[in-house]
Order: C-alpha cells, then sequence, then structure tokens
C-alpha cells in the first residue's frame, strides 16, 4: 500500500519525467532515485502503464458509454458463452449480437454439419414454464409453415445450465434496421421488401399465428433478395395469460386462453406497435398489419409516422385521435400512398383486414411500377438487387431492447386508487379500508416476473436480492414476521369474510388460526417475545379493538378497546403504541398504554384539517420517541413523518419529504432508519421505502407496479403484501345481461365511465402514468385518447352527450374540467376550490353537481357547466346524481360522520331532503337514476358487487347485474337507458418475503 | 422535472459548496433516480440513432432539472460533480449486484484481459477499478475526484477544471498520472490473480 507521502514523491517524479524526452528521462530518474530502487519502479511501472494507456485509450470512454450493456441489457449482455464451447449438439463460434431476448452466436451443428444462429434467451424470459411452452408451441407452428419467408428454427432446447435456446437458420445478409441506417431505399424496393414479409405473415396468420413485433430489426434481408421474417412467437414469451373474454355468465374455458401483455413487459418499440396493442387489447392479425403499414412507411421515409421526441408523444400519437399525417415522399405514386394509409388506420375495423389482401395490393402496385420502371428503360431492372457493401454481415443482429424505456414504466402503470377513493380513506376513520376490498381470486394466472426487475430499471436498492411468496391465497389483506423470523402471520379474505392465518417459515405450513368472520384485520403485531400476535380489528358492530393471541395455540383475549391502528410495542414490550380517532371531538390521539391495555396516555393530538395515521406508527429501538405519519391539507394533501419524542414530548418532522399516503411503518433494529410503505402520488403505487435516520434519505427498495400493503421486518428480511391489479370494461343490453361484451382492459382500477351520446363510452384508466380519459365506441371500435396530461377521471357526460365533465389534477388541486366528448378540445376548469370529486351533468345540460371535500365536512355544489359561481347544494352529503326530471338531486351522505348508509333526496331548488333512503356504503358506490322514481346502485353479497335498482314509489329492490366475483369500479347508462357499461376488475394479492434487507 | 426538485436541488447544492457535506447526502437521492432511470433509457436506445456526446448524459440530467438561463455556471459544474459521484455509484452498485447474481456472491476474481476496454466482464473489471480508485483517492484526493468527473461523470477537461476550479494543465497532468496509476494497480492484481 503506499502511503499519500510516498505518492506524492512517485508522483513529482512521474511528473517531471513525463515532461522529459525518453532519452532525458534515464538521466533524470538516475539523478533522483539515486539508490532508491523501489520508487524507481514504482515511476517505471507508471511510465510503462502511461505509455499503454495513450495506445489503449484506457478510461477514455466515459464509464456510462461502455456500462451500456451492463445498465440496459444485462440480461442478453454477456458474452456467455465462448468459441469452442458446446451447446447440446452444438459448438459456439462466434457471437452475432444481441437479439430480442437474447445473445445470438453463430454455431456449428455438429450433427448435421451445418452453421445455425443459436439464440439464448435470457433466463428473465424464461422463468414462466407456461410461457416458455407456448413460445415453443408457436416457434414451432411458425416454423412448420415452411415459408421461405419465415426463418426456420431448428430446435428448441435448454442448456446444461438451464438456459433455454432457439437453433435457428443462419441467415446471411443484414436487417432491415441495417439497411434503413445505410440507405435510402426505393418504393419498389420498399414493396419488394414489405410484400415479403406480408407473405410471411399471411401463412403464419392463417396457422392462428400472430407475430405481434414486426419492425425492421426482426426483417433480414439476403443479399439473394429474399426477406426472412424473425421472431415469430418470440413475443409469447413476454406475455400473460388470462381467460379468454367470455360473455358473461358462461363457464371459464381454461382451454382457451388468450394473451395479453403484462404490465411490465409490453415488449418491442412503440413506433411500431398498433393503437391497440398499446391499449392492450385482444390482438389479432390485424396488429401486424399495422405494424407493417409503419415498416413500409419507414422504408420510404427513413422515418416513422408517429416519431416524437420521447416515446411518450409517439404513443399519444398512435393511441390519440388525430389521422396520422403520412408525409411520404412526392415521387411516391398515389396508389402506393392509399396502401400505406389503409395499413395505418387507427381503427383496425377500417385497416387492411387480412395481410392477404395487404400483400395482394402490393403485389398489384409492384406490378404497376415494374411495367413503369420498364417503359422509362431504367437500369433498374428487376429483381432489384438488395445490394450492400458487405453481404457478410452478422446474421440475425436484431435489436437492443428499446422497449424498455422508461416510459413503458408508466404505460404499463398499474393504476391505483385515485385520489378520490383514498380522500375517503384518508377522512373516514371507520370506512372501509383500502385494502379490504372484497375480491375473488382471478383465474389469471400470475407469474411473478423476475425479470421485471431488469426491465423496470434494477431495483433501487442494491439490497433488494429475492423475493418470494409464502402462503398464497390471492387475497392477503396484511402480513407480519414475528422478530425471530419463524412466523408469519397474515389475514386473508374470502366472501367478504376474513380469517388469521400463522404460517411457520421453516416448513413454510399455514394454519388458519382465527376462522372467518365479517371482521377486517387492520394491522398484526408479533410481541418482541415472539409469544403473542396482537392485532388491531374491526370486529363485526364496527368497533376496533386490539387483541392478543398465543402463538402456540387458543383463543384471543381483547386488550384494549377502540384503537383504530395497528399497535406499535415499547422496546421491552411493556407498553404499546396506537392512533385512534375520538368522534366526538373530532380528533385524533396517538396514545401509550400498558401492554394490558392499563394506563393510557395521550402523546400528541391532530385535528382541523391535520391527521394522524390510522395505518400504522413505529416506536423507536432506543425508546424515545414514535414516529406517525401524520397529514395535512396543502394544495392536496401531504403526510409527513413525523418523530413524537417521548421525554421531551417535542415533535420533528423527520425529512423533507411528503407523501400522499404512507401506510405501514416499521423502524430497523439498528434504528439506522425506517422502512415503510407509501406512495408519493395519488396515482403512484405503494412502495416500500427505506428512509434513513436521523439523516431522513429516501431511497426505494422496490421500484416496480406493484402494491406493497403492509411491512414488517426480522433480520434480513421484508415482509409484505403485494397486489397485482387489473379491470375490464364491458357493455351488456339490459334486456339481456348475459350477453356482455368486454371491449378494453387494463391495469389497475377502473377510474370512472360515462356514456356520452350513444356512439361513445368516455372512462379512466391508467395511461402514461397517469390517469386518461379515453373514448370507445359500446362494439369496442375506435379506442381513442382523449386526455394527455394530469390525472382525470369520474368522468360524466352531458345528456345531450356534447361534453363530458370530469375530476382532475391538471392544475393545483383536483377540480372539475369539461371538454369535448368527441376529441376533448375546448377544456374548460371549472372549480378552483380543490377537492371536488363526482361530477353529475343536470338533465337540461345546464348544471354540474359535485361533491367538495376540502372542507371537514362533504359538500355537494352545483356549478354552471360552461363556467360560473358554484352554488351549495347540501352539507355534509357527496355524489349527486340529477333525477332525469331535473326535479330531484339524490346525494349519499358523508360516511366520515357516520355510519349510516343514507341516501337523500333534494329537490333541485333546495329545501329540506324528501326522501331518505338505504344504500349500502361501500367503496366505488355511485347513484343514478333510471326514471324518476328508480334509482341504481351497487351491493355488495359475499365479495360479490353487482348492479341493484330500488323503486323509490314501491321500495322493490332488484338484482340487476349477476356477477359472482369481482368488484364494480364504475358503471354507466346508455342514454336511451337499453345499455349499461361496467368497469369490473379485482387484484391478487399475497404475501411476499423480501430478503437481504440490510 | 418539476421546479421544486430544481429549486430544492439548486438549495441543497448552496449548502453544499458552503461546505454543509449533509446536503450531499440529501441530494444524492433526489438525483439518483433520475440519472438511473435516464442512463437507463439513454443507453437503452438505438446507439446508431444516438451517437452519445461526452457529457450528453449529464446535460441531460441537468436540463431535466434546472432551467439553464436562471442557474449559474456554479450550480451547473457542482451539479455535474455530484451527478458524477452518483453515477459511478449506481454503475458500481449494478455491478456489484449482476457480478454477485452471476458468482454466487463470490468476490470477484479479476481478469483483465481486456482493461483497457472494459470488454469480457465490464462489471467485474468496473469493480476492480472501483477499488483502485478508493485506493488513489485515500493517498490523492484531487486526483480520485479527476477521475470519478471525467470517467463516471464524463466530463470533458475543461468542465473538469470548472467543476474543480483548478487550471486546464493541472486537471490534464493529474488525469494521466491517475490513469498511469490505476492503470498499473489493475495490471498488479491482474497478474497477481
Amino acid at each position: 500500500m503506499i502511503t499519500h507521502d510516498r505518492w506524492q514523491r512517485i508522483k513529482e517524479i512521474f511528473q517531471s519525467a513525463q515532461e522529459r524526452t525518453p532519452t532525458e528521462r534515464l538521466d533524470f530518474l538516475n539523478q533522483v532515485c539515486g539508490d532508491d530502487k523501489s520508487i524507481r519502479e514504482e515511476v517505471e511501472a507508471l511510465l510503462t502503464a502511461d505509455e499503454s494507456n495513450d495506445s489503449d485509450g484506457f478510461l477514455s470512454t466515459p464509464a456510462y458509454e461502455f456500462a451500456a450493456g451492463m445498465l440496459s441489457d444485462e440480461k442478453v449482455r454477456a458474452n456467455e458463452f465462448e468459441a469452442g464451447q458446446k451447446v447440446g449438439r452444438y459448438t459456439i463460434l462466434c457471437p452475432l449480437g444481441c437479439g430480442g431476448m437474447g445473445q445470438i452466436y453463430l454455431a456449428q451443428d455438429e450433427q448435421l454439419g451445418r452453421k445455425i444462429a443459436l439464440k439464448l434467451i435470457a433466463r428473465e424470459f424464461a422463468t414462466d414454464p407456461r410461457r416458455v411452452l407456448r413460445f415453443e408451441q408457436e416457434a414451432r407452428a411458425a416454423s412448420a409453415l415452411n415459408h421461405p419467408n419465415v426463418c426456420v428454427i431448428h430446435e428448441t432446447g435448454v442448456t446444461d445450465n438451464q438456459r433455454h435456446f432457439i437453433a435457428m437458420e443462419h441467415i446471411q445478409g443484414i436487417t432491415l434496421r441495417d439497411k434503413l441506417t445505410r440507405e435510402p431505399i426505393a418504393p419498389l424496393e420498399a414493396i419488394q421488401i414489405a410484400r415479403q414479409v406480408a407473405e410471411a405473415l399471411a401463412a403464419a396468420h392463417a396457422a392462428g399465428i400472430v407475430h405481434r413485433d414486426i419492425k425492421p430489426e426482426n426483417i433480414m434481408l439476403r443479399p439473394d433478395g429474399y426477406v426472412k421474417v424473425l421472431d415469430f412467437g418470440l413475443a409469447k414469451l413476454t406475455e400473460m395469460i388470462v381467460p379468454e373474454p367470455r360473455l358473461e355468465g358462461q363457464p371459464v374455458q381454461h382451454s382457451s386462453t388468450t394473451v395479453r401483455t403484462e404490465s411490465g413487459t409490453l415488449m418491442g418499440t412503440v413506433k411500431y406497435m398498433s393503437p391497440e396493442q398499446l391499449r392492450e387489447m385482444q390482438l389479432d392479425e390485424r396488429t401486424d398489419i399495422w405494424s407493417l403499414g409503419v415498416v413500409l412507411y419507414e422504408m420510404l421515409t427513413r422515418t416513422t409516422p408517429f416519431e416524437s421526441r420521447n416515446p411518450n408523444g409517439s404513443i399519444v400519437l398512435i393511441v390519440g385521435p388525430q389521422t396520422p399525417v403520412l408525409d411520404l415522399p412526392d415521387h411516391v405514386p398515389t396508389r402506393f400512398r392509399e396502401i400505406v394509409k389503409k395499413a395505418l388506420e387507427k381503427d383496425r375495423v377500417n385497416r387492411y383486414q387480412s395481410v392477404t389482401k395487404f400483400a395482394a395490393d402490393l403485389g398489384a402496385l409492384q406490378r404497376e411500377l415494374e411495367r413503369e420502371t420498364e417503359n422509362d428503360l431504367t437500369p433498374h431492372r428487376l429483381p432489384l438487387p438488395l445490394a450492400w457493401s458487405t453481404a457478410e454481415v452478422s446474421g440475425q443482429k436484431t435489436r437492443s431492447l428499446t422497449a424498455g424505456s422508461a416510459i413503458f414504466d408508466h404505460l404499463k402503470s398499474q393504476a391505483l386508487h385515485t385520489a378520490d377513493s383514498l380522500f375517503t380513506e384518508i377522512r373516514t376513520h371507520k370506512a372501509a379500508s383500502l385494502f379490504a376490498g372484497v375480491t375473488v381470486v382471478l383465474a389469471l394466472l400470475f407469474a411473478i416476473p423476475n425479470f421485471i426487475h431488469w426491465f423496470w430499471g434494477p431495483p433501487a436498492d442494491d439490497a433488494l436480492a429475492e423475493m418470494k411468496f409464502a402462503a398464497n391465497s390471492g387475497t392477503s389483506v396484511t402480513s407480519a414476521i414475528s422478530k425471530n423470523g419463524k412466523l408469519i402471520a397474515h389475514a386473508e379474505e374470502q366472501g367478504g369474510q376474513q380469517r388469521l392465518m400463522l404460517t411457520t417459515t421453516e416448513t413454510n405450513s399455514a394454519v388458519e388460526v382465527i376462522g372467518p368472520d365479517y371482521v377486517r384485520y387492520l394491522g398484526l403485531t408479533f410481541s418482541p417475545d415472539n409469544l403473542f400476535l396482537y392485532f388491531t380489528r374491526e370486529d363485526t358492530d364496527g368497533a376496533r379493538n386490539v387483541y392478543r393471541l398465543r402463538t402456540q395455540g387458543g383463543v384471543p383475549t381483547k386488550v384494549k378497546e377502540h384503537a383504530d391502528s395497528p399497535i406499535t410495542f415499547s422496546p421491552q414490550a411493556k407498553q404499546f403504541a396506537f392512533v385512534r380517532f375520538d368522534t366526538a371531538r373530532d380528533e385524533y390521539l396517538l396514545i401509550v398504554c400498558d401492554a394490558n391495555g392499563a394506563n393510557e396516555r395521550v402523546i400528541a393530538t391532530r385535528n382541523n384539517h391535520e391527521t394522524l395515521s390510522i395505518y400504522g406508527l413505529a416506536w423507536s429501538p432506543d425508546g424515545s420517541k414514535i414516529v406517525c405519519p401524520t397529514g395535512r391539507w396543502d394544495q392536496g394533501f401531504h403526510i409527513d413523518l413525523v418523530a413524537f419524542d417521548l421525554k421531551d414530548n417535542s415533535q420533528h418532522v423527520i425529512n423533507e419529504q411528503s407523501w400522499f399516503m404512507v401506510y405501514q411503518i416499521v423502524w430497523r433494529d439498528d434504528m439506522s432508519g425506517l422502512v415503510i410503505c407509501a406512495r408519493e402520488r395519488e396515482t403512484t403505487p405503494f412502495q416500500l421505502w427505506r428512509i434513513s435516520y436521523p439523516a431522513g434519505d429516501v431511497r426505494k427498495i422496490t421500484s416496480d407496479l406493484n402494491e406493497y400493503n403492509s411491512v414488517s421486518l426480522a433480520g434480513d428480511k421484508i415482509v409484505t403484501v403485494r397486489q397485482d391489479r387489473s379491470w375490464r370494461l364491458w357493455v351488456a343490453d339490459v334486456a339481456d345481461l348475459t350477453k356482455a361484451k368486454q371491449i378494453t382492459s387494463g391495469t389497475g382500477f377502473g377510474y370512472g365511465v360515462t356514456w356520452a351520446g350513444n356512439g361513445s363510452i368516455v372512462y379512466s384508466s391508467m395511461f402514461l402514468d397517469h390517469l386518461n380519459l379515453s373514448r370507445i365506441a359500446p362494439d369496442g371500435s375506435g379506442n381513442v385518447l382523449l386526455t394527455e396530461a394530469g390525472d382525470n377521471y369520474n368522468p360524466a357526460a352531458s345528456p345531450d352527450g356534447r361534453f363530458v365533465v370530469f375530476s382532475s389534477k391538471q392544475s393545483n388541486g383536483f377540480n372539475l374540467w369539461r371538454m369535448n366528448a368527441r376529441d376533448g378540445s375546448d377544456l374548460q376548469q371549472l372549480t378552483f376550490t380543490d377537492g371536488n370529486f363526482y361530477p353529475s351533468v343536470s338533465p337540461d345540460n345546464q348544471w354540474v353537481a359535485y361533491d367538495s371535500l376540502v372542507t371537514p365536512k362533504a359538500t355537494v355544489w352545483k356549478v354552471p357547466s360552461y363556467g360560473g359561481t358554484p352554488v351549495k347544494v347540501a352539507d355534509g352529503y357527496r355524489m349527486p346524481a340529477f333525477s332525469r326530471d331535473n326535479q330531484w338531486i339524490a346525494v349519499r351522505y358523508d360516511e366520515i360522520k357516520s355510519d349510516s348508509q343514507d341516501l337523500l333526496i333534494y329537490h333541485t331548488s333546495g329545501g329540506d331532503a324528501v326522501r331518505n333512503i338505504k344504500i349500502p356504503r361501500m367503496d366505488w358506490q355511485r347513484v343514478y337514476w333510471l326514471d324518476d322514481h328508480t334509482l341504481s346502485y351497487l351491493k355488495s353479497i359475499d365479495g360479490a358487487v353487482n348492479i341493484w335498482t330500488l323503486n323509490l314509489e314501491t321500495g322493490a329492490e332488484k338484482q340487476l347485474t349477476n356477477f359472482n366475483s369481482e368488484q364494480i369500479f364504475s358503471y354507466a347508462w346508455s342514454p336511451d337507458f337499453k345499455q349499461v357499461a361496467y368497469q369490473r376488475g379485482g387484484k391478487i394479492s399475497n404475501v411476499t418475503i423480501i430478503s437481504s434487507e440490510r | 422535472m418539476t421546479t421544486r426538485s430544481s429549486a430544492e436541488i439548486t438549495q441543497l447544492l448552496r449548502k453544499w459548496s458552503m461546505g454543509d457535506d449533509k446536503a450531499l447526502e440529501q441530494l444524492m437521492p433526489l438525483v439518483y433516480d433520475e440519472l438511473h432511470r435516464l442512463a437507463e433509457s439513454y443507453l437503452r436506445r438505438e446507439r446508431r440513432e444516438h451517437t452519445l456526446q461526452p457529457t450528453a448524459l449529464v446535460n441531460e440530467l441537468f436540463l431535466k432539472f434546472f432551467d439553464q438561463n436562471s442557474t449559474s455556471w456554479q450550480n451547473r459544474a457542482q451539479f455535474f460533480g455530484v451527478s458524477a459521484q452518483i453515477m459511478r455509484r449506481i454503475l458500481v452498485d449494478h455491478a456489484r449486484a449482476h457480478y454477485a447474481s452471476k458468482r454466487g456472491g463470490d468476490r470477484f476474481a479479476v481478469s483483465l484481459r481486456d482493461v483497457p476496454a472494459f470488454g469480457a466482464q465490464p462489471d467485474a473489471d468496473l469493480l476492480a477499478l472501483h477499488d483502485v480508485l478508493n485506493h488513489l483517492e485515500e493517498i490523492d484526493p484531487v486526483q480520485g475526484r479527476i477521475v470519478e468527473l471525467r470517467f463516471f461523470g464524463g466530463l470533458t477537461i475543461r468542465e473538469t477544471a470548472e467543476v474543480m476550479k483548478t487550471s486546464h494543465a493541472t486537471v490534464e497532468r493529474e488525469w494521466r498520472t491517475a490513469k498511469a496509476f490505476l492503470k498499473r494497480e489493475l495490471t498488479r492484481i491482474a497478474d497477481s490473480s
């Protein structure tokens, strides 16, 4: 080890020596080093190194540049296989490059004595055996077509070290991408290429195979003019298997599955994706037609029709309502333009319906152009030489995975609770909790996509090493691990009932310790000695109490009444702390009491627009303080982490970061920080974060699109509940509700749907990292994005179908906006107070009634549809709905103030409520008027939510839909009330262990 | 980037420049995620379509965070410095994670066949470099910083001089020496393994 001083000396000599010529250098060194051999050696070594640096350019390239592979495509990066190495019967010759999903090598097939291209699928793509199987089936099927334009797959298999590989035809040539970057392509040549691709696709489509990822990187051009389409079936590796959309009421046909791109794994370059692909709709052959259309366009112009500075922009252009601007060069014949235009129809109904027709049109045009060319006597006779200078270029060199762009993180974002439903949570201490909504496991066969990590970028924290599931009911609500790491408790829900389970981690065996009942487990806490499990539970009577249960078995004993939050123990477990909402005083209390529940002491209070979290708090390991998230309104809702000092009663905010929502929190044993589950914004998912203490630095532990709903620690393990969500939009005839049709779907929850005239349905869904509004026809066609920025939801169309009013966070806070229902134009902000939700437009289209939640007490207001001064309609109520004759407004009682399920009906002119009706209080509840004496609303029975109607005159209730599972997030009636559209969906939540939390 | 971030970063940079080392720690997470994300998306693009400029990455990041017109060169220089530090952290973390996953967590055995080009095993090479750079920082913090700015931050000599508030010639000389030191150390490790 060189010391600082010695280095100074060496450095000095080295630098002086450097300034001298080599001849002078010797003398100089002799002179200064004298007898000090070692220093001389050091200097000489440096000089040698310096010389080599000059020649090899050591460190001359910035780190991030050479690290390209490391950071981005690490799964396809390394040349893991070296020349001479054997993979099955193949001998690796040399790497050919990085292709989709894996490294490609040139290899020798020893048995058949031929060269082949060997693609090693990156592990991340081959984690799910079912997907691999489906890929292999489809790859084989495509290969079996034996079509000259389809790259032949010789074999798929697994290497000794469990890597999946594909042995395929080695194609000498270049990719269309290579060619595009080198030289312009003449129209005739473009046709020739496109036509061959179309023919390959036609053969595949006839066999029921859709490529899904047509782009220049997947099209190989051989020197002899043949075009080969690569990677058939590869898309299967990244797709999720979901049940086939089916008619409601019919049995699930498990044999018939369709594919949907899985959250976070959408492959391919945005620029070539069809609108339906970006929307994650069910894909058919028409998506390939679109992609080929884009490729064709690119060959003619060397740019794509949806070019934008960033993928976000491209997505908006593709999915948005604008007709594509096809800026083709002048020399492109009109007939050609028409073909391109027809391939690039956004609504696939208007597109070429079959690639055969596309190919035929290209063929006809080709012949036409050839004749003209011949007539012109130009030297370029057919077949056009697909000439390039170096024919022997690395064969299947294809793409770098642009699909991993950050935009896709956003695009695929899981939609989460919106501010609206969260406001209810924040303001409600007894309302349904965030995570206790009723669900039933979908028949979704979710695999845990390990590769999601590299895809979304690696986990932000290097400590996140492993995730594995413990107990998997798919309906877990909350969880906790004992300090010794031997027990995991979790609550799960089935049919509206929750039960408590205990799992021994060694054996991974779970036992039910408290059977199902209509209760809600709000938080589980093991005593530090691991002997007891404490839990806060909302009992059947709505009271929230703390219980204690021996982990060895027994019956629970109540230790504390009226505790609204999970508890946290003092270090010696002599006391615990919790939060209580005092309804009488409208005040949140942070309370400490003895372990047996006695000796309550109030540590802190919050009232008047401020809150203490009822979702979790944490006592520091040194016993000195309790950290509890506190909430405040300040242009939206903010949560701060506040440490309440138990000795001097002081309070301080841990760091400057404010959150939209913090759920559970836990200290690390060494007090070096906290682990919390929190969301930054109302639309970002709950993630696990690490907050250092006392510095307050914030780092993500998880960085994906799932939700993490609870947190506890044991050693290097975090135990949490992880949740995936999805929704589907259906349309059904009221006359025969069993014949419902699914028209679109998405990840996350649904955030509102409305019917803007009979021709279109406007709905809110997570898009581009935000909730946005889209329009879609009831038959599923014409899906276009209407909004581009901000979070937009709760759409309500005017009865004349001309405009849509919606909640939006486009400016500060949550306010109501109005836009043209057809194309999203004429945006106008209608309210400015913040906290405005659930608009409803009056039958004469003149007024918009809505909630205001910004005051402690919810209020209902109305504002003129084209702007004006809001007028208050009612106090203490929300979610207004106009009757069709404009005589009445129905409003729901503000649930924070009461357990009441009241729906009150007011005359639009004001005055006292004329009717008081009971409707279920539940998440996503929404009431509409069907006619002047009939209301529709949502009702949940045993976890299944359905639409019901109530006749106000007779009091008769009637169940309209007949689902036996899932939530209805929103629904809307067609203007003629003959059809109903609804967003349904569910979630899968599992207890998850994350290891290596250091 | 929101103006909030921008203002926050500016403020933290100011604090840091006034000697508050804590500010740097606070700055890190702000910049980390964004730089990470940027680096990823940047590097994932088709290289041929986007020729990398020496400082493009941090420049881009800078543009994201700041309105250039309202920010002094001082801020910019500091920001670049911080970014370089963070970039190093990102790459090293990444290499470490990746290396561990590949080698089952074993301590890397460096084979510096391609040290100059960081060819065959960029992660191992990077980790080795990180180690010897740590050594260099101990004995010569100035050189350590130059390497960080030049190699991890992608800054030019001029920019580095600006950030370090020193002369072009000094940076050039120290950079050269530092590289020789690192190369020699790496070669030693390679030879002995």
